[in-house]
């Protein structure tokens, strides 16, 4: 029984080593996930920062077209006005006339440049949400598949161990059972025969205790004394 | 040496001798004094059957012959032969004397039966005599057959087991 004992004790005790691993390696994963998310995350607000200044970029460049468009426009409409006199009435109302049509067209263009421009922001930003959720997910999906198979490996390991110690328990049961059973057969016997003896002694009258010594007597004459 | 063999139906055991001899002393101590008479000591303090065959042998002698004579008397009962029964209980007086008999009979004329009462004997004798060790006792008989028959015996145990 005492061997049975020893045996649970290693093998819980390899089992709690066995856990303690587990435990650890779990942990470490989990250690290299946030890391991960964090690097990722960082990656994320770099990105957003780039598509913000890209965004603020193409602004200022469509703003900055626009304003040379404009003082290019100006400039030919100072420059046209000031032979304006040699123009009839009907001439500086076509003249105004095309400047208002050439300010709508820039603002137009301005305003397209603008709306390309936020478009084409929104799309990096997408795209950047996209990618972070794509690879956060990804590593969650590790993790987890991780886990997984650790957990699966680790009862696959406690059943075959358990398994094992069943059945060297079982063995020495039968083992101990055996020898305890001998011992009783053991016991039996001699209280068998203490009980023959007690009874045969007992059962004797006088006459049959003094015709057993002579009997005795007779028989060691015969078998030790004579011989 | 006189012919004492007389007393030798009536001494039978090693206890039987002391007593005897016990009786022989005082008789012998009674040769020389006054005070107690030997005639007295005859009567009155011993056995019967003692007291007749001592009064019988010793009547007509004088007193250094009383003397030698119960001397010799008191050797012939030291030399006689013990030999040792050990039995599980007291036995009665037939039973001692055809014990006795046999032994006469069978082992030697002039012997004494040592009996020493062993109540683990149960049954039977263990005889020391001559040098030999004779175990023919109930226990030993009972011991020898479970030891002949122990492994029949357990396996009929180991039977019952299921």
């Amino acid at each position: 029984m005492l061997v049975s004992s020893e045996i649970l004790f290693y093998g819980l005790t390899l089992i709690s080593i066995s856990l303690s691993f587990l435990v650890i390696a779990l942990v470490i994963l989990f250690v290299r996930s946030i890391a991960s998310y964090h690097k990722l995350k960082e990656e994320k607000d770099k990105l957003q920062a780039n598509a913000v200044q890209l965004s603020q970029q193409i602004l200022e460049e469509a703003q900055s077209k626009s304003e040379k468009i404009i003082v290019e426009a100006r400039t030919k409409a100072a420059e046209i006005l000031k032979t304006a006199t040699i123009f009839t009435k009907d001439e500086r109302e076509n003249l105004n006339a095309g400047f208002a049509k050439a300010t709508l067209g820039y603002i137009e263009e301005y305003r397209n440049i603008l709306e390309g421009t936020k478009a084409q922001t929104l799309q990096i930003l997408n795209n950047v949400s996209k990618d972070v959720k794509d690879q956060a997910g990804a590593g969650v999906s590790e993790m987890r598949q991780a886990i997984t198979a650790e957990i699966e490996k680790a009862q696959v390991s406690l059943t075959q161990t358990f398994r094992l110690s069943f059945e060297k328990i079982d063995k020495e049961l039968a083992l101990y059972k055996d020898a305890k059973i001998k011992r009783i057969n053991e016991s039996v016997f001699e209280i068998l025969k203490k009980a023959t003896q007690n009874i045969l002694g007992k059962s004797l009258n006088m006459s049959e205790h003094e015709d057993l010594i002579l009997n005795s007597l007779e028989e060691a004459k015969k078998k030790v004394i004579e011989r | 040496m006189k012919d004492f063999t007389k007393y030798l139906s009536k001494i039978r055991t090693h206890e039987e001798r002391e007593t005897l001899q016990e009786e022989i002393n005082l008789v012998r101590q009674a040769l020389y004094k006054t005070s107690t008479p030997f005639e007295e000591v005859l009567s009155l303090k011993l056995r019967s059957w003692v007291s007749e065959e001592l009064t019988r042998d010793l009547v007509n002698l004088d007193t250094e012959q009383r003397n030698a004579y119960l001397s010799q008397l008191s050797e012939f009962l030291n030399s006689l032969t013990e030999i040792s029964l050990s039995v599980s209980r007291e036995l009665s007086q037939t039973g001692t004397q055809r014990v006795s008999d046999w032994v006469r009979e069978n082992l030697n004329k002039e012997s004494l039966l040592k009996l020493e009462i062993e109540p683990s004997v149960l049954g039977g004798v263990i005889l020391v005599y001559g040098g030999f060790y004779c175990d023919f006792s109930l226990r030993k008989k009972i011991e020898d057959f479970f030891a002949q028959e122990k492994n029949e015996i357990l396996k009929i145990l180991d039977s019952q087991k299921a």
